[in-house]
């Protein structure tokens, strides 16, 4: 039985992570993988945030992806995700998860990228593959599209790195992928 | 102002089953850090509280078709959320629960916060025949119970919501547990449904 993958998605709580997060749940359920929330109680400024509060936070986070996300057909509970607080820097502990660690792909939204420009290349050295998340603006339409599509847009927008060949044979199984790319050659 | 706000949790739930995914993020965001909290007052430690929360909530939100209205949603997520808690216990015995204030545990089982697995089945049981008890109470005295412990309220909320001084809310609170202790030396000793049977006459005035 092939092992599951795993997904990673680092953020720092004192940002607005919700839409990349809702994203990378997302992705995790239609890759059937896992997906590591990794974070850590010290933010770039070097203040502390108490653990409780970004497990209150986390929660919150699902209840974006609830409301902007949420397939009907699917279950909550075939949704696998595992928070993973560090106390030191974040891109220290990061790195050393990855050299450690079998992660398949790491999702990085913008704010992150941000925060944390210098240690990129170490990451990309470190980890199996890469999604860059595309920029704030390309989520502002997440109400008026169907859920499907705005997903699909996302993906479309973001820069990806050494994906697995398996990656594209796991979205081309997402049958709701046939609609979205449908409606390009119906524009034709 | 948001609609969603003054929209009361039963109609939260038709809109759920219409597929309203509005509805669904808003009652969420109602629950999601009681149920953060009931988890934690069981386990005392963070992380294993948000496993707990994020299986108790996503069990209870796969199934709210199955919600009938009987009781209010809030304490049928809090049963699936006890419930859930306890057979964690059950399952694993590596979670540290911790009982609610006033337990019966003797000095020896206090100092011991590890039990062993057969304790901790032992024990899941005894939660299992309080938690009867507290549901066969008197509705006046089961909601401040449901009120202190399982939603968390301080003594000043109550005081207020019952219009009450804050030594009466301790009082009713200290009356009701120690009926309790006695419910439960009852049930052990007669056996929990001949104690439920006779219910009114233990809890009559």
């Amino acid at each position: 039985m092939p092992l599951k993958k795993t997904l990673l998605y680092p953020f720092y709580v004192n940002s607005p992570y919700f839409e990349g997060y809702a994203w990378a749940v997302e992705l995790a359920l239609r890759m059937k993988a896992k997906l590591q929330l990794f974070t850590s109680t010290t933010i770039p400024s070097g203040a502390t945030i108490p653990a409780d509060s970004i497990y209150h936070s986390l929660l919150e986070a699902h209840g974006y992806y609830l409301e902007h996300y949420k397939n009907p057909d699917i279950k909550l509970s075939d949704i696998s995700r595992k928070p993973n607080i560090t106390n030191g820097l974040l891109k220290d502990e990061l790195i050393s998860y990855l050299r450690k660690n079998r992660v398949d792909i790491v999702i990085i939204d913008p704010l992150f990228l941000s925060a944390q420009i210098k240690e990129i290349p170490e990451i990309e050295k470190q980890a199996k593959g890469l999604i860059f998340l595309p920029e704030r603006k390309s989520f502002e339409n997440i109400s008026a599209q169907p859920l499907t599509d705005h997903f699909y847009d996302v993906l479309q927008r973001s820069e990806l790195y050494k994906l697995p060949e398996n990656f594209f044979v796991t979205m081309g199984n997402d049958l709701t992928v046939f609609n979205y790319l449908r409606k390009f050659f119906q524009k034709r | 102002m948001n609609i969603l706000l003054i929209t009361s949790d039963e109609e939260l739930i038709a809109a759920i089953r219409r597929d309203d995914r509005k509805a669904l993020g808003e009652l969420y965001n109602r629950y999601y850090k009681k149920v953060f909290n009931k988890c934690y007052s069981f386990t005392k430690k963070q992380e294993e509280a948000f496993d707990l929360a994020q299986e108790a909530l996503m069990k209870a939100f796969d199934n709210i078709h199955s919600f009938k209205g009987e009781s209010s949603f809030s304490t049928w997520l809090y049963t699936i959320t006890h419930r859930h808690c306890l057979a964690a216990l059950k399952k694993n015995s590596r979670f540290q629960f911790h009982r609610l204030e006033e337990n019966i545990l003797s000095d020896d089982e206090k100092n011991d916060p590890t039990p062993a697995a057969e304790e901790t089945s032992e024990r899941a049981e005894q939660e299992l025949i309080m938690y009867s008890l507290i549901k066969a109470l008197p509705e006046r005295e089961r909601d401040l119970l449901n009120l202190k412990y399982l939603q968390g309220e301080s003594i000043e909320n109550l005081q207020t919501q019952l219009n009450i001084s804050g030594s009466a809310v301790k009082m009713r609170l200290k009356r009701t547990r120690e009926k309790l202790n006695m419910l439960y030396a009852l049930s052990i000793t007669y056996g929990l449904d001949q104690v439920l049977g006779q219910i009114d006459l233990f809890t009559a005035g």
